[in-house]
């Protein structure tokens, strides 16, 4: 098995806001392979966001990583200098975000702002860097690339604009690409464009991706691994296929349940009832157990822990622990 | 089934004027909405889906008599809306409401909630006090929201409860038509499907007609009956539900449907039909069939001559001159031969 490229352990991220310290990321733990997709999925405050910037440490000043470790190719992040970081940035992470609009200057052009990383990092002149920016624009499929190379951020169209954020973002070769709903701001035959191409790159480039969705169409097109975020934690962790078939925790049941597939009829759509709660104010217990069908007594009252089960799930879930301690007191019993 | 049609809109179009110059030389304007002909029936969803740009929300924004169209006639329950004086159309506002994306921009942020939902109730009918907060409580009653939350202002609550507020000002005045556009568009997919429930849920229980714009095909095909499938500023294809997506007519249709992302890793290896390109710009739309330039099946009838939007099926409308699926057309026709 291929060697861990990226590796997050209990990482905890908070704000310091005026009305109260704001866990966004709350022991969060996982890891990339070399070569792979892993989708983090959840809803808007979540924290999947927060955990994507924690890697880069683009969080603005009043968030914080206040605790775990992120390894990428064994050094920690965490404690790395911002030197340190600036190398990487753009270099061995890079990082493409939902509206490519904003990510994009719109006084310089596209060519200016392709150089930039490419003349930084891998250190060409200015000839070689245009071949390079011009070789990548055609790599992402954008037609007379040329023209492109020397026009402005407002005259491509939206799938042209991520396209060549892509591009941007591949032009130092990558180990990590994170992609923050890449498509989300994409109607949808543009999206399924996009998909296409970041899927070819994995194939092409061996580069690993972690990317951030809401939406369960996108993560079970792409991903090898999933990681269900929710109110900040980790709630559940599979590979896809597994998690699809077999979801553990109620809420990505209720989750996969609620979205509605394309090519099947509906009578009523089902639906998680209430909504996330305030994360100045997390329940003490489970954080999913207001709005979870299944929700028991020490649901309330205890937090519960991360259950491994044997078809490779980690799931938070009261449920699943009970599951595991009544098989090994079971195993024991054989046992004696 | 009732057959009774509510609204028919013929030839309706619109074009925004786009001229620039110091002289305003350069004529130029972008057709947002190009010639649209259907009609809903009482009682019915009609759901118009396509990609941002395609004219859908101007649509609706017409019919909803919140922009003027440049031509064409809206005629509802017999009467075409654009002819009618300022003071008839104030009283037909009442029965045709909207329902808006966001929640957030759509709800005056000063106003509580019962001064919201009772905002209409006070426009167009007269009630006194009681009975104003009467109606109030019902309406919060009906989209299940807390009658203790009355006194709050927008920003307490979050979207999904916002958008219920919006559909409680909606459905106050028993309207006959209510246009929502994009109405859980903005929302997490948890809320959409509570969100969705309760529109059909209503629909059914008040016995309302909905156009239904939105982007998101699966939450279409959910809440519609018949499906207008629009590409810049044009009707390519409508019929109903069903027969949509048991084969699709227009390429246009099946490309969009075959780019909708299906939430389980096992379909993963179907093929997809990919649309290349781009979007024309609405500005300057190509001659003969607007999709042309990604169609894969073009010829050079398409490029030069637009095809008319027909019935070329009991029920099935499209407009192109090589329609896909003929098998399915014949099928039908010998059903309604036989």
């Amino acid at each position: 098995m291929s060697e861990k490229l990226l590796e997050i352990n209990n990482l905890k991220t908070h704000f310091f806001t005026e009305a109260g310290v704001v866990p966004s990321v709350d022991d969060v733990s996982f890891s990339i392979k070399k070569g792979e997709i892993v989708a983090v999925v959840g809803e808007s405050g979540s924290g999947k966001s927060v955990t994507s910037l924690s890697i880069m440490n683009l969080l603005d000043k009043a968030g914080k990583v206040v605790n775990g470790e992120i390894l990428f190719d064994g050094k920690d992040l965490t404690k790395a200098s911002e030197k340190e970081l600036r190398n990487l940035r753009g270099d061995d992470i890079a990082m493409i975000f939902q509206e490519p609009l904003t990510s994009l200057n719109p006084v310089f052009t596209i060519g200016n702002q392709m150089m930039e990383p490419i003349r930084l990092h891998l250190k060409l002149n200015k000839k070689d860097a245009k071949a390079r920016c011009i070789e990548m624009l055609d790599k992402v499929g954008i037609p007379r690339a040329e023209k492109v190379f020397d026009s402005f951020p407002h005259s491509l169209s939206g799938g042209m604009r991520q396209r060549v954020m892509i591009a941007m973002a591949l032009s130092c070769n990558p180990m990590l690409l994170i992609a923050d709903e890449p498509t989300t701001a994409l109607d949808v035959t543009i999206q399924a464009q996009i998909l296409n191409l970041m899927r070819d790159i994995v194939e092409d480039l061996g580069t690993a991706i972690l990317l951030i969705t809401h939406d369960l169409g996108v993560v079970a097109e792409m991903a090898d691994k999933v990681v269900v975020m929710y109110a900040g934690q980790v709630v559940e962790y599979a590979d896809v296929f597994t998690l699809f078939k077999n979801p553990k925790h109620p809420y990505t049941q209720g989750l996969i349940e609620s979205t509605p597939k394309i090519n099947q009829l509906y009578e009523k759509l089902h639906s998680i009832p209430g909504t996330v709660p305030n994360p100045l104010n997390y329940p003490s217990g489970c954080r999913f157990v207001d709005r979870c069908p299944f929700a028991m007594k020490q649901c309330i009252t205890h937090e519960p822990n991360n259950t491994y089960t044997a078809d490779g799930h980690t799931v938070k879930c009261w449920l699943h622990e009970m599951d595991r301690i009544e098989n090994e007191t079971l195993k024991e019993k054989v046992r004696n | 089934m009732q057959d009774e049609k509510l609204l028919v809109v013929n030839n309706l179009k619109k074009h925004f004027d786009v001229t620039k110059g110091f002289f305003k030389k350069d004529k130029s304007y972008v057709y947002a909405v190009d010639g649209l002909n259907f009609d809903v029936k009482k009682g019915e969803v009609l759901g118009i889906v396509g990609e941002s740009g395609c004219g859908k929300s101007t649509a609706g924004n017409m019919i909803g008599q919140l922009l003027e169209p440049t031509e064409g006639e809206i005629i509802f329950e017999g009467e075409d809306l654009l002819n009618l004086s300022r003071s008839e159309l104030r009283k037909r506002r009442a029965d045709i409401q909207m329902i808006f994306q966001d929640p957030f921009s759509s709800l005056n942020p000063r106003m509580r909630v019962f001064e919201l939902i009772a905002e209409p109730l006070r426009t167009h009918r007269k009630l006194n006090k009681k009975e104003l907060r009467n109606r109030v409580e019902e309406m919060m009653d009906l989209v299940g929201l807390n009658r203790a939350y009355m006194n709050r202002f927008p920003h307490e609550f979050s979207g999904g409860q916002r958008q219920r507020i919006g559909i409680a000002r909606a459905i106050a005045l028993n309207p006959k038509l209510i246009i929502c556009d994009e109405p859980v568009s903005a929302l997490d997919v948890s809320i959409q499907s509570q969100i969705l429930n309760l529109l059909v849920k209503l629909q059914k229980e008040l016995d309302l007609t909905f156009i239904f714009i939105a982007h998101g095909l699966p939450a279409v095909k959910y809440i519609s009956d018949r499906i207008a499938v629009m590409y810049l500023g044009k009707i390519v294809e409508l019929t109903t539900k069903e027969k949509l997506f048991e084969g699709a007519l227009h390429p246009y249709t099946e490309g969009l449907l075959s780019a909708v992302p299906i939430p389980d890793p096992e379909e993963r290896t179907k093929e997809r039909h990919i649309i290349e390109g781009d979007i024309p710009s609405p500005e300057n739309p190509p001659n003969g069939c607007n999709f042309h330039t990604r169609c894969p099946f073009a010829q050079d009838i398409c490029r030069n001559e637009e095809p008319e939007f027909e019935e070329k099926a009991n029920g099935r409308f499209a407009a192109c001159h090589f329609p896909l699926n003929t098998h399915l057309l014949e099928k039908n026709e010998t059903v309604q031969s036989t």
